[in-house]
């Protein structure tokens, strides 16, 4: 168990590593790295600060030391569009992207259960297909247009919830709604797989020979083992899942990270949107190392290193 | 298996012809602007069928050009990818072993980087364009590709065949090309299809963003995002396009489960359907013969079936169990025998109920312990299986769930069948486990399945099976997978357990060694029929029918040699649904005659004998022989 935890702990550091380094090369390839850092308006001298400041006139290796250096103390530069340090800019933008994701997540987490339980409790053939035509569709919307929808007709038609901003729960029942509808189709599908070959499976058989309740069966034995794939393969859906929130927020101006890196697209802001790609690679770094836990908490076999 | 999505093949089929010839349909510029017709409504007789978006241009021709830039990037982004990925999975294949390790940690921290971000990053840096959008997705989507083909080259390199070829002198590439590469590519190909539609969604969100294809090619993305301004006054410009994306990506990604279905091995046979849990009533139908006296004279028999059919449910209905008869009297242990594929694992099953959907079943009388099976609903079953008739399945690994502890699985019978409160259940289980041999008991109430060996792990499914005390204990085939010396001590084991509870037991195995130590009457079942049943010595010893008879030549000596299957008699048993009006053992039967062809013998023997088998030589110096 702790060996498993150092090795995933030691990847994540190798995929932050990894992104660093990806950014550094970005920056380094885009011409002059210091007209990146800088407003357009900047002075000559401005840019002669900048590049001592970011060490360009050093080695190749050095700069990438120096680069990481500044990361570690969480100097990611200074806002171009703000004129503030990106990393208080960060700070105060974390929250509410937080939140958004992780009510989302949790919702959909509610649903893709009991979604993916229809089917083994109910055993019925329509219903699977059902499911699997929901969740597909779950994960083919394009999570922006969804949401321009969504504010088209309940914000501006029928005028029940408002069109976007932050504050009051009314707000947040669109864009949760928008980024859950993506997150649970992914979810439930796999749940729905996991679950197919949990039930038709030989274990599932013998709890049933032995004359345990439907009911049982499926809360006791199919739903823990065929969550395993769903934990499993959550890093792979990750990636999308970003695209989803960073639109979601965008369309609805919900005041996260999301939305501070549509703003720095607009403003070509590298420094933030650097800021950003960094934070969200930690983030996504922990939720995989989490996940990963899960999965050593979920089946024993993982525990004892025995391959599951 | 599902059929072709023809829909989905339609609209992607569209998709891939506007990419191709936008021009095709006539349409207007999809760029020229008409400052006299802006924000047209969608109308089919005006001059835009979907309306013009904020400075007038087509929008139905906008949505059929930018069909292009979907396709583009997703061909290149997924093509990239999977060029690198299948590149890097074989050489961390195929280079020594600290190399391939590297790659794939390095495959795996890539797994993790947020793309969408880079990509965001890049086109800060460097400007959006559509290179920047195929480079990140193809860049970081490679990990993926590499993690299966890797694995799936350790999985062939491992089949002796690639090093044969080696051993002959073929090149190591040679080797990959011929071998690996087909074996890998069905893999490939669904991930490839599985990930275009993700792609698609990933570039439109970038243009959408502004930050995927620069304007003013009109990409879906881009299309979307110019109607943000006019949603609430001219919906069309963003829904229809979004419209597009939504019909596109689904159609795609419903390809690629057809395609996944197909050419996944492990759902390429027909999916294992769920074993029927909760079931009505089954149809009654023809009687057969009255139970027999068994051998105490008892003629209430504990397990009474008669008639019982299995076939495979729709139209044609194959039968794999055909008529089969059989009692099991109180105590009495009753030994199935049978070669694997003869129908006696499903007519276990089918005693309690318990078949995949797949199948059905029909019988005249199927009774036990004086309650009719056929006629009860889910809740009595349930409280029978497990309560009645405890069942042992072949492998401990495939009867008990990993993920729980082997406590919870004694524990759980206790608590549905005897009532009994958690704490007194997991009292009662340690005893069970005990009982059954595990030492050191209450501490291994919480190990886990896989902690065991095969053969302490049959103990603990024992142990289950026997918590809800049942009178019949139904062991399917389980010592199958354990090692000679350990076999003989769980058949001991389950002969104990069950003659000082006076409970009876099913045996079903295609072990006659096995079947020979612990029961007092066989049946032997050929293709879905039962051939002979009598008593185990008369059995053995003088088989009737030519079936058993071949059997027992076709294993030299009961007592070893338990890896022999029982198929070295020549020919092989019929195929299910093979239609033969005689014996279906006649193309193997060394003693076959011509009416054997003609009509199939009836199950009989000679009156008193209590040894009945199914075949035409027995009345006319087939016993003796
Ligand atoms: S009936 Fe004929 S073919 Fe069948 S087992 Fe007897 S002798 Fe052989």
């Amino acid at each position: 168990m702790g060996r498993y935890v150092v090795a995933r702990l030691l990847q994540g550091c190798l995929t932050l590593l990894l992104v660093s380094f990806v950014v550094f090369v970005l920056t380094r390839s885009s011409g002059n790295p210091a007209v990146l850092n800088l407003p357009a308006t900047a002075s000559n001298a401005d840019i002669e600060r900048m590049t001592r400041q970011l060490g360009l006139d050093r080695p190749l290796v050095e700069q990438y030391g120096l680069y990481l250096a500044g990361l570690a103390r969480g100097d990611f530069g200074e806002s171009i569009r703000y004129q503030v340090p990106v990393d208080e800019l960060l700070a105060a933008r974390l929250p509410a992207s937080l939140e958004l994701a992780g009510i989302a997540a949790l919702v959909a987490v509610v649903v893709a259960c009991l979604l993916g339980m229809l089917v083994p409790l109910t055993g019925r053939r329509s219903v699977g297909a059902a499911v699997n035509a929901v969740s597909l569709a779950g994960i083919s919307l394009p999570a922006f247009w969804v949401g321009l929808l969504a504010i088209d007709l309940f914000a501006l038609r029928w005028e029940m919830l408002p069109v976007s901003g932050s504050g009051t729960p009314a707000h947040l029942v669109l864009p949760v709604l928008t980024l859950t509808l993506f997150i649970a189709g992914g979810m439930t599908r796999l749940l729905a797989a996991g679950v197919s070959e949990v039930t038709a499976g030989p274990y599932v058989r013998a709890a049933h020979a032995r004359g345990l309740s439907t009911r049982r069966v499926v809360f006791g034995h199919v739903l823990r083992n065929a969550s395993l794939p769903v934990v499993g393969y959550l890093g792979a859906y990750l990636p999308l899942l970003i695209s989803s929130a960073v639109v979601v927020e965008t369309v609805f101006v919900w005041p996260g990270l999301g939305s501070l890196a549509y703003d720095a697209v607009v403003a070509r802001d590298f420094p933030v949107i650097q800021g950003v790609t960094l934070v969200g690679s930690a983030i996504v770094v922990l939720v995989n190392l989490g996940a990963d836990l899960a999965i050593a908490w979920l089946d024993p076999r993982i525990r004892d290193g025995v391959a599951g | 298996m599902r059929r072709p999505p023809v829909l989905a093949s339609v609209v992607v089929l569209a998709f891939l012809t506007a990419s191709a010839v936008p021009g095709l349909l006539g349409l207007p510029d999809p760029n020229a602007t008409d400052l006299t017709n802006q924000l047209a409504a969608p109308s089919w007789t005006g001059d835009h069928p979907l309306g013009t978006d904020g400075l007038g241009r087509d929008v139905l021709s906008r949505i059929v050009h930018g069909a292009r830039y979907s396709c583009l990037v997703a061909a290149a982004a997924v093509g990239v990818a999977g060029a690198l990925g299948v590149a890097a999975g074989l050489a961390s294949g195929f280079a020594p072993r600290p190399v391939g390790a590297a790659v794939m940690r390095l495959a795996d921290a890539a797994l993790g980087i947020p793309i969408f971000l880079v990509a965001l990053a890049l086109a800060v840096a460097r400007g959006p364009g559509i290179g920047n959008v195929v480079a990140v997705i193809g860049a970081l989507l490679w990990a993926q590709y590499a993690r299966v083909v890797s694995a799936e080259v350790a999985k062939v390199r491992r089949l002796s065949y690639v090093d044969a070829s080696r051993v002959l002198g073929t090149s190591t590439w040679l080797v990959v090309l011929r071998h690996v590469l087909p074996n890998v590519s069905p893999t490939v190909l669904t991930l490839l299809a599985s990930q275009i539609g993700s792609v698609i969604l990933l570039e439109a969100s970038l243009s959408f963003l502004g930050a995927g294809v620069p304007p003013p090619a009109p990409a879906w993305g881009t299309l979307v995002a110019d109607g943000r301004d006019f949603i609430g006054t001219a919906w069309w410009i963003s829904a229809l396009p979004g419209a597009a994306i939504l019909l596109v990506v689904v159609g795609l990604n419903s390809l690629a489960d057809w395609l996944r279905e197909r050419l996944d091995p492990r759902t390429r046979q027909p999916a294992p359907a769920a074993p029927v849990a909760a079931a009505g009533p089954v149809p009654a139908q023809d009687l057969g013969p009255a139970p027999a006296a068994g051998p105490a004279g008892d003629r209430d028999p504990l397990l009474d079936v008669a008639g019982l059919r299995v076939t495979t449910a729709g139209d044609r209905a194959i039968p794999l169990v055909d008529g089969v008869s059989l009692q099991v009297h109180r105590g009495e242990f009753v030994g199935l025998i049978g070669e694997s594929g003869s129908g006696k694992s499903l007519t276990a099953a089918a005693i309690v109920r318990l078949l995949p959907q797949s199948l059905r079943m029909t019988a005249g009388r199927l009774r036990l312990g004086g309650s009719d099976l056929l006629a009860l609903r889910s809740a009595g079953l349930r409280r029978l299986r497990g309560g009645l008739v405890g069942f042992v399945f072949q492998e401990h690994t495939s009867s008990l769930d990993p993920t729980a502890t082997v406590g919870s699985h004694v524990v759980e019978v206790l608590t549905t069948h005897c009532g009994l409160s958690r704490v007194a259940a997991r009292r009662r289980a340690v005893e069970l486990l005990d009982r059954v041999g595990i030492p050191d008991a209450r501490r291994r109430m919480s190990s886990y399945p896989h902690q065991f060996s095969g053969g302490m792990g049959q103990r603990v499914a024992l142990a289950a099976a026997l918590a809800g005390e049942p009178e019949l204990l139904i062991a399917d085939e389980p010592t199958t997978a354990l090692d000679a010396t350990v076999q003989a001590r769980i058949i001991g084991l389950l002969a104990e357990v069950c003659a000082t509870s006076g409970l009876a037991m099913l045996l079903i195995t295609h072990d006659l060694g096995i079947a020979r130590q612990a029961c007092d009457r066989v049946l032997v079942m050929y293709a879905g029929r039962i051939v002979e049943s009598g008593r185990t010595a008369d059995v053995l010893e003088r088989p009737a029918s030519p079936y058993t008879r071949a059997l027992l030549q076709a294993l030299p000596d009961l007592s070893a040699d338990r890896d022999r299957p029982l198929g070295s008699i020549e020919g092989t048993p019929p195929a299910p649904g093979t239609v033969s009006t005689g014996c279906r053992f006649a193309p193997r039967c060394p003693l076959v005659r011509p009416v054997c062809r003609d009509r199939e013998p009836p199950l009989t023997g000679r009156a008193g004998a209590g040894q009945l088998a199914r075949c035409w030589a027995t009345d006319t110096g087939g016993w003796a022989a």
